[in-house]
């Protein structure tokens, strides 16, 4: 009886009810597939935080306006702006009315609160589902210090997120880039670090030497990058805070092209060997090191993958520019990509099921994605020049930097999701490009 | 129904995330909020099922009342089993 409505037919309740035959079992569920639906952000509301005092009233907009710009810069969910609101929280802790909301079609709905006490900044907040009537999850605390306060958003927007979706946030984080400036003729690039919305940018590097590369740790708390302030390029390691700078191994001539470890403890990176370049890591408390590859190939950009096991970089040993995967304590390799064209630059997902490269292929270059083991390729993006991708902490997102041509051309800082879909620029002051984004704050 | 059902596209291997859930409707059609479950996957495998779950209740509840559901079979529809099956939908 049942079975006779299981078929892939896409059904209304009415029409399943017209389709069903003869009710001789009156008490057998009636089953409806659905195998259409649509695809659409979820509306969701986020009226204004309730500020606990009149100081604090500034604060609690500003903290509420990040939590929804974070959450529609996904492209996964659409605000419904506070001039179409009916029902307002005037009171964290008073019920909801959901009627208000459901009337506009709010499937989402944020309430918060947020208070200052001297240099002290906290924000709670709850997350409930509308048409269900019901909260989802447990509301949340967060504090910090005032200079922080854009934080506390983040942290709200990553929970809401993380509730929504399943995944892990991403709001919370940093990234590492360079910022540059200047005619293309003499551009003045420096290591730079922000928020992965643009917001809180700090120069780490005076803009005097050529720099490439930056590479951010998971904790954000160290970037690795390339320098030519000797003559020849250099690795050196510095604090995301600024201060002290390190040269990352004496020993090698020319140096390039470094990442850390997911748990920051290493960092592999190229050195110049003869002919071609060879990859080597480094353990950063006793300085020992060791060589992995030893071939008379250009064996470059290497990355290690989310548990730290193995390395995936680039090499030419079979004539193009193509990917390979080695164990972390090197070995045999093995390639992984296959396609036309070339390959460069690969990112190990967080999550580990995925790896990120730049393509070129057709004089044309591409931000892809495909499984660890090669298989699966897809391109999201298509331009004059793409390259660099970096992944989100939760591996649902990528960014990368895209050049424009000509005398007033440059670089400009983008994302994309792995569906290829919500390709967004990431706004910078002037031109920016290598961006290396951390883990989650935390 | 279907145009109350968002997809959960944003969720990883979206298209895997097939759930079927039961629940009792009342006389004049409308979705009992309360009775509202999940019957498959049990135990949902991982997270991402929950949140299948929850956009299978939303669309639900925010189709309803089936107003236009014969009052005279309630017999036949006063408890549904709806398969949300996003298989074709959704590439990765």
């Amino acid at each position: 009886m049942v079975n006779s409505l299981r078929r892939s037919l896409v059904v209304g309740l009415p029409a399943a009810i017209a389709l069903r035959p003869f009710a001789a079992a009156a008490q057998a569920p009636l089953r409806i597939e659905i195998t259409e639906g649509v695809i659409e952000p979820m509306p969701f509301a986020a009226p204004g935080f309730v500020p606990d005092s009149a100081e604090a009233a500034d604060l609690a907009a500003r903290i509420t306006q990040v939590v929804i710009d974070d959450l529609t810069g996904t492209g996964l969910f659409r605000e419904i702006p506070s001039n179409a609101h009916i029902g307002r929280i005037t009171n964290f802790d008073a019920p909801v009315q959901f009627a208000d909301w459901k009337a506009i079609n709010a499937q989402a709905l944020i309430t918060g609160a947020a208070g200052q006490r001297g240099d002290r900044v906290s924000v709670r907040f709850r997350l409930w589902d509308v048409f269900a009537q019901t909260q989802l999850g447990e509301g949340l605390q967060f504090e910090g210090t005032a200079q922080a306060w854009r934080r506390m958003g983040h942290k709200v927007a990553d929970a809401v997120y993380s509730r929504l979706t399943g995944e892990g946030g991403y709001f919370d984080s940093r990234v590492a880039y360079i910022a540059a400036s200047g005619p293309k003729s003499a551009r003045r690039k420096q290591i730079a670090v922000m928020d992965y919305d643009g917001a809180n940018p700090v120069m780490l590097t005076d803009g005097n030497a050529l720099v490439l590369t930056p590479r951010i740790s998971r904790s954000a708390s160290q970037i690795l990058y390339t320098s030519y302030e000797q003559g020849a390029p250099r690795v050196l390691m510095i604090e995301a805070g600024g201060g002290r700078r390190q040269v990352l191994d004496d020993a090698q001539g020319m140096t390039f092209a470094p990442r850390f470890s997911p748990d920051g403890s290493r960092a592999v990176y190229s050195a110049s060997t003869g002919t071609g370049s060879d990859i080597f890591v480094v353990d950063l408390a006793s300085r020992r090191r060791a060589q992995l590859t030893q071939t008379a190939s250009i064996d470059t950009a290497p990355a290690f993958s989310n548990d730290g096991g193995q390395i995936v970089f680039e090499s030419d040993r079979a004539g193009t520019q193509q990917l390979y995967v080695m164990s972390a304590g090197g070995g045999e390799a093995r390639r992984i990509s296959f396609g036309e064209g070339r390959y460069a630059t690969p990112v190990w997902s967080p999550r580990g099921d995925m790896i990120a490269f730049t393509k070129i292929v057709g004089g044309r270059f591409h931000i892809g994605v495909m499984r660890t083991d090669g298989s699966n390729e897809k391109l999201l993006t298509a331009s004059y020049i793409d390259e660099g991708p970096t992944w989100a902490p939760n591996g649902r997102v990528l960014m990368f930097f895209r050049e424009t041509p000509g005398d007033t051309g440059g670089p400009q800082i983008y994302s994309v999701d792995i569906t290829g879909r919500n390709l967004r620029k990431v706004p910078t002051a002037g031109f920016a490009s290598d961006p290396s984004w951390s883990g989650l704050l935390g | 129904m279907q145009r109350c059902w968002n997809v959960p596209a944003g969720l990883r291997d979206a298209q895997e995330l097939r759930v079927v859930l039961a629940a009792e409707l009342a006389a004049d059609g409308a979705v009992i909020s309360g009775s509202i479950r999940l019957i498959e996957p049990v135990p949902a495998p991982d997270s991402r099922f929950q949140q299948a779950y929850e956009a299978g209740r939303r669309a639900l509840l925010r189709c309803s009342p089936y107003s236009e559901l014969p009052r005279d079979k309630f017999a036949q529809w006063r408890n549904i089993e709806v398969v949300f099956n996003p298989e074709g939908m959704v590439s990765w």
